[in-house]
Formats: C-alpha cells, structure tokens, sequence
C-alpha cells in the first residue's frame, strides 16, 4: 500500500484546481488517468503532500472538436478515445495510431493524453507525433491561459513548460488536408510497450512534389526531436527511393546521443532510428497517395 | 488522511470512510470482501486486479478509493450469475482448460467479457489484443483464446437461431 499520508482534493473546476495549485505548494501532484502516477505512488517512488484529482473535470475535458482548421483535444481525453476516434482517423490519422498502441486496453481507458504529456516520460509515444504535428497546448494558471508549441513545451527530460501552477487544459493539432500522409513507426518489445524507437512522420505531396515534411524522433537522444535542418531540403523534391533513404540517414546522422536502456543499447537505438524514420516515410507516403 | 466515498459495486451502493491512500483493489478485497481481484504487481503491469468501472476494464490498483465517487464498480463476483452456475465465459474457461493457478483469471475473465462486449466476433489477433493487458504466467494464453472463440461461437450460434 501507499506508504506516505497525503491530502486528497477532487475540484470541479479547472478555476479550483488552479486555486488549489496556488494554495497547496510545491509538494503538490495532479492526478489524471494515474497510470503513470499511481505506479509510481505505490512503489514509494514519489511520495507528495497533496494530490489533486482532476476527474471530477471528465466531463468538460474530454472531448474531440473540430474547430476551423484544427482538433481541439480536451487534456483529460482518454487514448481509448482518441484510438477509436472517427475525427482523428479520418483528419489526424497518426494521432490516433499513436493513442492505439499505448498500453493495454485496460491502460488506455484511464490514461490521458494530458496526463501523459505532461508527465513526458522520453519514450512516451505523443511527444514525437506532437512535435511533427507543431501542436499547440494551452495552460490555466493563476495569471490566466496561454498558449505554447509543441517545440516550447517538450523542454528537457521529463520537464514541459507547465508551470507549477498551471494545468494543462487542451492539446490541439492541426486538421491534415488529404494530400497529407500522417505515419507513427514505433519499434516496441511489446505490443503497447515503450517505445525504443518512434517516428512520426507527416508529409504532404501535391503532383508527385514534396509541399512539407515534419519527422519527429524519439529514441535517438534524451529527449524527442524534430528533423529541421532535412525537412526543409526536400520542399519541391520527389520522395522517391534515394530521398528517403537519404531522410533515414539524416535521422540516423541526427541521432547522436540515444541512451542506453536494458532492452536496447544507445548504437541499436541509433540503427532504429535509421530503420523506423524509412518505415514511418513509407507508411506516411501510402496514406499521402 | 480520511476521507468518504460513495460508490456502486456490483449494484450495491457502498458509503465509506476510507484513508486516501487505499487503492481500489484494496477496498473491494479488504473492506468489501471481495476477494476475486487480485493484487499482482502494484504498477500497473499484470493485470490480476482489472475490474469494470463505469463501463470500462481498469486496473485497480492504479486508482485511489478516493477518487470512485459516484462510480459504477463490477467485480468478477458480479460477473458469477447471483441465482448460481457460471456465467458462460466462466464455465468455457473450466472447459478449455484456460485456467491453472487461477490468479489471472477474475482480471482475465473481465477483459474477455468486455472484449466480447466490443468485438462479438474477433479473430485470434483481437482476442490476444484485447486480452494483453492481463498476463499469465502458467497456461501460455493458448486454452484462453479457445475459450474466448468457443464463447463468440456460441453466442453466434444463438444469434443465428
């Protein structure tokens, strides 16, 4: 059992649970899906003061909405429902192949995409189909909400841009027109399991010609990242077969400093990523034609 | 720190007071009697402690007693016909051997039944998906899936008549 005695609140709105962060202090953990918060509680590994629960806040967000040119995605969102979501299949595919190989079904049906983002384990599976997406994830805090990128939210190793007093509320992706093929490429021990590699690819081709391209990689260093410097040098190109072989030696060339795990050492890792970016291209230009 | 909850398991309205550090699984095995949820790893991982809630398979001992209030709780004694016998997917497992040491099944027979639930006629690759987060240490999952398929056949035998 949990060891540490800890104070339990359960707000009802997001204005509460952002006046109970203020209140509360630093010894404080938000708890979602706890399905990486639990875990953890139950081994000692974190022991906090308070826990705030942000399940009374299901009802206002979880939800799926297409909103113009975006997908509004409420935090509290379950990877069930982003898995099985008819919008996202059908305007975001390479989100919804991301949600679907989370876990288990038991895992997905609690996890959160809020959650889970915010927690930013560095082989999570959102993180790199999000920087590829150029996401956007919006903040309540004490001062108000703002608004941050994908690229700005990711900072370090397990660390976003949240602010201790802030809750992450949305996560919103762009709508992909139809010439854009979306693909997640994750090498895992299991199925469900954390990724050693995983790539998300999106690219959008208009007469055979490459209009945009956005990899983004984890597994090849400490934290994910996106393949900037490649991207933009193959605008107007084909992506035929020495193209994309070219883009997976980049990723390789990119990936200088994976880490070494149990299951893969950093110079594997480093061969997957080569491997998995040719997988996610391929996968993606199927889904662009 | 003690808080109260109140909650619904197999349709029985439960009000507690309970310490906020009590795990689900805790309280349906401790408080409740209910002793067919299992506790196996405490992260998450084996799935001995799957229950439904409010509709859907979850592992209890990722969620805080705490945090059920209002919830609709189904143990695998919920799933045991209350007026005696086995409820087919219980009685298929006896049958197909899908069974040894029993400690995965109560969590096993739960996501079985929801995955019937979701996909009435899955092939094999379904049934292992719908089934990965529940492991088993001794049958090899090989009589599970038989027992799975001969549940599906049979309700859509029954379908059909």
């Amino acid at each position: 059992m949990i060891r540490q005695p800890f104070s339990f609140h359960a707000p009802q709105t997001v204005t509460e649970a952002v006046q109970l962060l203020t209140e509360l202090g630093d010894d404080t953990k938000l708890l979602a899906g706890g399905q990486s918060l639990m875990p953890a509680m139950n081994l000692g590994v974190i022991a906090p003061q308070h826990v705030v629960s942000l399940n009374r806040l299901r009802s206002t967000l979880s939800y799926v909405r297409e909103e113009g040119t975006e997908i509004a995605i409420g935090a509290l969102t379950t990877h069930h429902t982003l898995a099985t979501s008819g919008v996202l299949q059908q305007r975001c595919l390479i989100l919804a192949e991301a949600a679907s190989d989370i876990g288990d079904v038991q895992v997905r049906h609690r996890g959160t995409i809020g959650g889970s983002t915010a927690h930013f384990d560095p082989a999570a599976d959102y993180p790199p189909v999000c920087l590829a997406l150029n996401a956007k994830f919006r903040l309540a805090g004490p001062n108000g909400e703002r608004t941050v990128t994908a690229e700005d939210f990711f900072v370090g190793y397990m660390m976003t841009a949240i602010e201790p007093q802030e809750i992450l509320t949305e996560v919103r992706v762009p709508m992909l027109l139809t010439e854009t093929g979306s693909a997640y490429a994750k090498h895992r021990r299991i199925e469900g399991g954390f990724a050693i590699v995983g790539i998300a690819a999106v690219v959008t081709m208009r007469n055979t010609l490459c209009q945009q391209l956005a990899i983004g990689i984890s597994g090849g260093g400490t934290v994910p990242f996106r393949l900037k410097e490649i991207e933009t040098q193959y605008y107007g190109k084909q992506l035929d077969e020495t193209a994309i072989t070219a883009i997976a030696e980049a990723a390789y060339n990119a990936a200088t400093e994976p880490t070494n795990e149990l299951h893969a050492d950093a110079a594997y890792k480093r061969d997957m990523v080569r491997v998995f970016t040719r997988r996610a291209m391929k996968m993606a230009m199927e889904h662009a034609l | 720190m003690k808080t109260t909850v109140h909650l619904t398991v197999n349709g029985t309205q439960r009000d507690a007071e309970i310490d906020t550090r009590m795990l689900l699984v805790d309280f349906l095995r401790d408080r409740l009697n209910l002793t067919g949820t299992h506790v196996g790893c405490l992260t998450g991982n084996c799935g001995a402690c799957t229950v439904i809630m409010d509709g859907l398979t979850v592992k209890a001992c990722t969620i805080l007693t705490a945090d059920t209030e209002g919830s609709k709780v189904m143990t695998i004694e919920g799933l045991t016909p209350q007026t005696g016998g086995l409820h087919p997917l219980q009685q298929a497992f006896v049958e197909y051997h899908a069974l040894q040491c029993g400690y995965c099944t109560p969590g096993m027979l739960l996501s079985a039944y929801q995955l019937l639930q979701e996909h009435p006629n899955p092939d094999e690759s379904t049934i292992r998906h719908g089934i990965a987060g529940n492991l088993c240490r001794c049958t090899g999952y090989q009589n599970i899936i038989k027992a799975i398929q001969a549940v599906a056949a049979q309700r859509n035998e029954e379908r059909k008549a």
